[in-house]
């Protein structure tokens, strides 16, 4: 495989009991390249994230991000935490900390950052994604979209090589949509290897370099956004993406 | 009936504050009635209460038969308070458990107070420290302190060791059973949970029989264990096993998406717990933990079984002094106002660190 692929997914299969929700799935993801994850409801694109970052346990195949084999080492959190960065749909900010101490908490606890200098890159990060002046609230004190901006200073905070993202906009009102989207897009620019699972076409239309389409556990089709949009060639992917674009 | 009508209470005159009260309780003659002879009646007892417990009362007597019959005898208390509060403690060496009883005060005062809201951990650490440097002036036995056997130990002073001791110690007991109670592992899980059911299913009384009766059985001869050391090993071991519940429930509460980010930056099953489950479990189940430590507190007054002089038996045993003989009243009703002022604190403790981490989170607003 070609040497700069920064994760390396092959034949990876899960079976919940007898459900098997991941069929050999393979795929990789140079550095620097934003990938788009999409495919319908229960196709594994959770399932798939939580595998690359070893929240979750597989039956077969191998993951490696890094030259790390993510299966032999899923249990040493420490060392994954600063290769995979995740941001979860419903964000799942710490509601006992501030804004400021939820950024600064793994570079300080985890990195050994002294507490003055988890600060600085908390007040750095925060201001990255735009919330310099939101510091000293607490989470329930921000709106959804401004939550889900801390959740992304607070993954990058740990200087991960690649972000992932489960559905960063389904829990946000669409007046928010474009804040996060508009952070992540800044993300992809500035050189970050990001996999996206979204179901916001424009984002993966403009953003992305790549979109993998899953269908029932498998990669059923990859392609460029322009390529993929423009003439899919799998009849599944024909009919996700009316039913997408439709909305 | 005479109810307040809308319109009435919206009048904005000057006098608008005092009407609606005059209103609630004068509002119809029956209710004016009512409230003047309830005032009657309430007036009427609180004046009693009074002339018994302060001006009629007797405050300094050599026995029973010095104290005038209409008022209260608190002369029983005052010739005894050093006892009750000190035990059978060396006179010369009263500083020391009178530094007991203050430490708790100055804890109580510290955590409370605006002041020191930036000194959590220093806080924190009072709390576990008050405990054994109780503990240690108790005992005693350095240079400046000689050793004070256990058996001269006794009243207030004693009580709030115990309670304090097994509080504290039965803290991290009850997390660690509540831990291992919703370990994955099936053994670990049963184990725990055997332990916090014997231990809630039997009564402190027969907890404490037990150990003054069987274990010198079971112990090899010549093996024997103080009678506070007892005490403290029983009540820790039955407060752990009903906070570990309280513990569980607030493990429970947390959701598992706090636990998945943890786990995806990079906390391992340790970190997560210090730093994001046992904060929002503990502060989710004060209310419940301050009731547990009450709840401890007024357990203390069972020790009595294993022949201890805490603070309610030796008011008890000071009863039977013939030259005080007569009615217990005075005796019991301090012993309940210190036990009250005791629990009272600590429900006002609980509920500023409830109020204080509320307007942090808005919940609140000051
Ligand atoms: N913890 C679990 N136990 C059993 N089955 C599960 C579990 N988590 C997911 N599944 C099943 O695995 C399949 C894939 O789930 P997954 O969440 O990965 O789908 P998804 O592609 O992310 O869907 P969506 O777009 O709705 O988020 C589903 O059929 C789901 O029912
Ligand atoms: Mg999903």
């Amino acid at each position: 495989m070609s040497g700069s692929a920064l994760v390396h997914v092959s034949d990876v299969c899960k079976r919940y009991r007898s459900q098997e929700v991941l069929t050999g799935v393979s795929f990789q993801v140079a550095r620097g390249e934003c990938v788009v994850l999409c495919g319908p409801s229960g196709s594994g694109k959770s399932t798939l994230l939580r595998c690359i970052n070893g929240l979750e346990d597989w039956n077969s195949g191998e993951v490696t991000v890094d030259g790390v084999d993510i299966a032999a080492n899923a249990h040493r959190r420490g060392h994954i935490g600063q290769l995979v960065g995740m941001v979860f749909q419903d964000f799942n900010l710490f509601p006992h900390l501030t804004v400021l101490d939820n950024v600064a908490l793994g570079p300080r606890v985890l990195l050994k950052e002294p507490s003055t200098k988890a600060s600085a890159i908390g007040h750095e990060l925060l201001e990255r994604v735009g919330l310099s002046g939101h510091t000293h609230k607490y989470p329930y004190e921000l709106s959804g979209g401004q939550q889900q901006r801390v959740a992304i200073a607070r993954a990058l905070a740990m200087r991960p090589k690649v972000m992932l993202f489960d559905e960063p906009t389904s829990a946000l009102d669409p007046e928010m949509v474009k804040e996060v989207l508009d952070v992540m897009r800044e993300l992809a620019a500035s050189g970050m290897t990001m996999i996206c699972v979204t179901h916001e076409m424009g984002f993966a239309r403009n953003v992305a370099d790549r979109v993998v389409f899953l269908t029932d556990g498998c990669v059923c089709e990859t392609g460029q956004p322009g390529d993929f949009f423009s003439c899919p060639t799998t009849p599944q992917a024909v009919k996700f993406l009316s039913h997408v674009l439709a909305r | 009936m005479g109810i307040t009508t809308d319109s009435s209470s919206k009048s904005v005159s000057p006098g608008s504050a005092v009407s609606p009260l005059l209103r609630r309780y004068f509002g119809t003659p029956g209710r004016g009635l009512l409230s003047v002879l309830l005032a009657t009646v309430w007036a009427w007892a609180a004046w009693a209460l009074l002339r018994w417990a302060i001006l009629d009362a007797t405050w300094i007597a050599e026995d029973r038969s010095g104290c005038a019959p209409g008022g209260a005898c608190w002369a029983f208390v005052v010739a005894r308070i050093d006892q009750f509060l000190f035990g059978f403690y060396p006179p010369d060496e009263h500083w020391r458990p009178a530094l007991i009883l203050v430490l708790p005060v100055v804890l109580f005062a510290v955590a409370v107070s605006d002041r020191f809201q930036s000194q959590r951990q220093m806080i924190g650490a009072a709390i576990v420290l008050v405990p054994i440097a109780s503990l240690a002036l108790l005992v005693g036995g350095v240079p400046g302190m000689p050793h004070v056997p256990a058996d001269k130990w006794g009243g207030l002073a004693l009580t709030i060791v115990i309670a304090e001791t097994s509080f504290v110690a039965s803290m991290p007991f009850a997390v660690f059973l509540a831990l291992a109670r919703r370990s994955q592992m099936p053994v670990i899980s049963m184990l725990a949970t055997g332990f916090i059911e014997l231990w809630r299913g039997l009564p402190l009384v027969a907890i404490l029989f037990m150990a003054v009766i069987l274990l010198p059985l079971v112990l090899p001869p010549g093996f024997q264990i103080g009678r506070v050391e007892m005490a403290i090993t029983a009540l820790t071991i039955y407060s752990a096993a009903y906070l570990a519940e309280v513990v569980r429930g607030g493990l429970q509460a947390v959701p598992v998406g706090q636990l998945r980010a943890a786990s995806a930056l990079g906390f391992g099953y340790w970190r997560t717990l210090a730093y994001i489950t046992l904060p929002q479990a503990l502060g989710k189940v004060l209310p419940g933990i301050v009731n547990s430590a009450i709840a401890l507190v007024k357990d203390t007054s069972y020790v009595m079984i294993v022949g201890l002089f805490d603070f309610i038996n030796i008011v008890t045993a000071a009863l039977s002094d013939p030259k005080w003989l007569g009615s217990p009243t005075e005796a019991y009703l301090f012993v309940a106002a210190v036990y009250w002022l005791v629990c009272f604190g600590l429900s006002r403790w609980g509920r500023s660190i409830e109020i204080r981490s509320a307007r942090a989170r808005g919940v609140v607003r000051s």
